[in-house]
């Protein structure tokens, strides 16, 4: 049916008058038509960071400065995202450098960096001030700036590591790590005079010393929350036995170095102990009537026993909690003689549906892979679990999503190293690097190693004495 | 609204002409006439571009991770328990404290979002006389990178054909993307927190010296990422990267077109 021509005219001249209201309302429609594009990095580049020496006042403040910088930047290069400028390339341009000026962008643009520090320290009396700004080279403007203010200049290396947290936080949006230590167990000497003392020190080596004298083999060393308090287990005499040892677990004041037994453990031996994110509870191995199980111990009441969270013939051990304390990762040969697996568990001992399987199960099964898993630890992230996997002779450390499922890149499992032996993988308090130790042949002697999870930058700790050191953890960022 | 009232008025009058034209016709003939459909072209977008290959910087090569593979022993060697006297020698350990920071001053609010693009002549056309689909591709969140798989897409019209320039345009955010990536100015960002859901499109457009022409505008997100520090960052080191590699080598004709055609990149970790 054909329309009336005069509704055809008035259809059709509606629809033009909104054609050419459209093209008005679009704008320079046909000049600007719309390109896009899509960029995916592809390749990794850690960021281009320049460093100059900080400026001080006064001899003294300039020293400060110097050694503030010169920390600054090593926490920043043993880092896999960042690459600190040489100071030969940095310095024609550091000479007048002010805090409270923007530099000259265009000079450090020559230079490809992508951001530059500048700071300040003075002394007023037994203060110290440091301040500094985190320039954008390329959009020119500032990043961000902070002053911290500390009652004695004694403190500057602490101070240092603040300022390379802000600096990691600023260009990478998580926070930092190196305001953080690490204790570990330093060993010195062979055979009968072996001695494994508990040690501390910064997570950059520095400020290293011995907390206990050695008279005891010392073991799995692990923070509070706090970053306070230190739970190890030690090999003591046996109060019955004179020529026999037990296996007891112990809690260490970092600040008056006043220590304690754990729990009552007469007829078990405890160990393997790990605190939840909120401090109140330790979740252990203990060993009874030749099993063992984990256990649970609330710390404001660890006169009372220890609440038994698994209970079977396997060997069940190792236990770590998830971020918010809700789980348990640990490893068990429950699978079959002789294998050991990852499993996860509700810490409160009820029952949970596997994330593979689907199954209700009091633990599930995370890892598959052949070889045996061990010593996992949970990121504090969340994001991944560490562990030590030995798989045909082969030691690695080794991340695995926390239901074993796979992850963002395809993968449930990532192996990040390979060695003759590497175990016992700690992570960083914002879950980006891990530490391990590493005996790299035999009789070579075990040292301290950090990898970014990543898989790039292996770099060697430097412990003190002879340098061979064990059984890492790393501490919660420093208060 | 971009444009004033002068073009407004221009447009107004031509439809007002088109319709007398247009009843003119109608009036003579007296038949009734179908709707002529404008005819359009899909394009493919192929890896290859027409435009000349960019001089581009090779990025540093990645630090190889050192890697000890000596023979492997048989079994684990656990700590030896060594018997002893258990008196454990406590010493204290000194902790600097450091007062409250005090903040010197905050980093500069980030510019305030654009809103969404608006819709192009051809788009208004295709949506009237519903004779167009609308066959762009898009991209995908999840996308993974490859190369071949990173494609650029022109939003706005269908292709007219071969000479008249399209075939160059549809290639010309390939072209700011490559000297982006080759020249280091965006690198892989795949290990940032929640990286699948890190997104920032930023529209530039370009002097004729390869310069940018005025301030890029950040498009998605439409809001500032308030509490999402990694967003935040992101977003920064997409700003960074586009002002980074500034001069560009433009795709020819570009700098034809007046005023300078906007590109949206969106970048991706």
């Amino acid at each position: 049916m054909k329309d009336p021509i005069g509704m055809r005219f008035w259809k059709r001249s509606l629809a033009l008058l909104a054609l050419a209201i459209s093209a008005a309302m679009s704008g320079a429609g046909l000049a600007n038509a719309q390109l896009s594009t899509v960029v995916e990095g592809e390749q990794f580049i850690p960021i281009p960071v320049a460093v100059p020496g900080f400026k001080g006042g006064t001899a003294q403040a300039n020293q400060i400065a110097n050694q503030i910088s010169e920390v600054v930047r090593n926490d920043l290069n043993t880092n896999a995202r960042f690459q600190v400028l040489d100071a030969a390339l940095v310095g024609p341009f550091s000479r007048d450098l002010d805090v409270s000026l923007p530099p000259r962008f265009a000079d450090w643009a020559s230079i490809n960096t992508n951001a530059l520090v500048v700071g300040n320290v003075s002394v007023n009396g037994s203060n110290m001030v440091t301040q500094f700004r985190v320039w954008d080279i390329y959009q020119q403007k500032e990043l961000f700036a902070q002053q911290y203010t500390v009652p004695t200049p004694d403190s500057w290396r602490r101070v240092a590591h603040k300022v390379a947290d802000d600096i990691y936080t600023t260009m990478t949006g998580e926070d930092g790590y190196f305001d953080s230590r690490i204790v570990f167990v330093s060993e010195s000497g062979t055979g009968a005079a072996k001695r494994r003392r508990l040690a501390i020190m910064d997570q950059d080596g520095a400020n290293a010393e011995h907390l206990l004298s050695g008279v005891n083999t010392v073991i799995t060393p692990r923070f509070s929350p706090s970053s306070q308090t230190i739970i190890y287990s030690a090999y003591v005499p046996d109060p019955q036995n004179p020529r026999a040892t037990l296996l007891r677990s112990y809690l260490y004041d970092i600040e008056t170095g006043r220590q304690e037994v754990l729990a009552d453990s007469r007829n078990a031996t405890d160990f393997s102990g790990r605190f939840s994110p909120d401090g109140r509870y330790i979740v252990m191995n203990r060993v009874q009537n030749g099993n063992t199980d984990l256990y649970l111990i609330d710390v404001a009441r660890r006169s009372q026993p220890p609440r038994r969270l698994t209970s079977n013939p396997d060997i069940d051990t190792e236990p770590s909690f998830s971020p918010d304390g809700s789980k348990i990762v640990f490893a068990s040969d429950r699978s079959g003689p002789g294998e050991s697996q990852l499993y996860i568990m509700n810490t409160d001992g009820s029952k949970m549906t596997c994330p593979i399987g689907g199954v209700a199960a009091d633990a599930c099964r995370i890892s598959f892979g052949e070889g045996r898993y061990s010593k996992p630890e949970w990121s504090p992230r969340g994001d991944w679990i560490a562990f030590t996997k030995r798989s045909a002779g082969v030691w690695s450390i080794g991340v695995i999503t926390p239901d074993g499922k796979a992850g963002p890149n395809g993968q449930a499992e990532r192996i990040l190293t390979r060695a003759y032996q590497d175990e016992g993988p700690t992570w960083s308090p914002n879950g980006r690097v891990i530490a391990f130790f590493r005996e790299p042949g035999p009789g070579a002697g075990p040292s301290l190693w950090t990898i970014d999870l990543s898989g790039r930058n292996l770099r060697r700790l430097p412990t003190p004495g002879e340098g061979y050191a064990s059984d890492p953890a790393w501490s919660p960022l420093l208060k | 609204m971009r444009v004033g009232a002068p073009f407004l008025s221009l447009t107004l009058h031509l439809a007002v002409v088109l319709a007398g034209v247009e009843f003119a016709s109608q009036a003579a003939s007296r038949e009734s006439t179908p709707m002529v459909l404008l005819p359009v072209e899909l394009l493919a977008i192929d890896d290859t571009t027409n435009v000349a290959p960019v001089a581009a910087e090779e990025p540093e090569p990645e630090a190889e991770i050192e890697q000890s593979e000596p023979a492997m022993p048989e079994e684990t060697a656990s700590p030896e328990p060594a018997p002893a006297e258990a008196e454990p020698e406590p010493t204290p350990v000194p902790d600097a404290e450091i007062e409250t920071p005090t903040e010197v001053k905050p980093a500069e609010p980030k510019p305030a979002s654009k809103p969404a693009k608006e819709p192009s002549f051809e788009d208004s056309l295709a949506g009237i006389l519903q004779s167009v689909e609308k066959t762009q591709p898009k991209t995908a969140p999840g996308d993974r990178k490859t190369a071949a798989d990173i494609r650029s897409v022109e939003d706005a019209a269908p292709r007219r054909g071969v000479g008249d320039k399209t075939r160059m345009t549809i290639s010309s955010g390939d072209f700011i993307r490559d000297q982006l990536l080759r020249r280091g100015c965006w690198a892989d960002m795949d290990d940032m927190p929640d990286a699948r859901r890190l997104r920032a499109v930023i529209r530039v457009r370009f002097e004729r010296n390869g310069r940018l022409l005025g301030s890029p505008e950040l498009v998605e997100p439409t809001r500032p990422p308030v509490g999402n520090p990694p967003l935040q960052v992101f977003i920064q080191r997409a700003f960074s990267a586009l002002n980074k590699c500034s001069p560009y080598t433009l795709p020819p004709g570009y700098t034809d077109k007046s005023p300078p055609q906007w590109i949206d990149i969106d970048f991706r970790p």
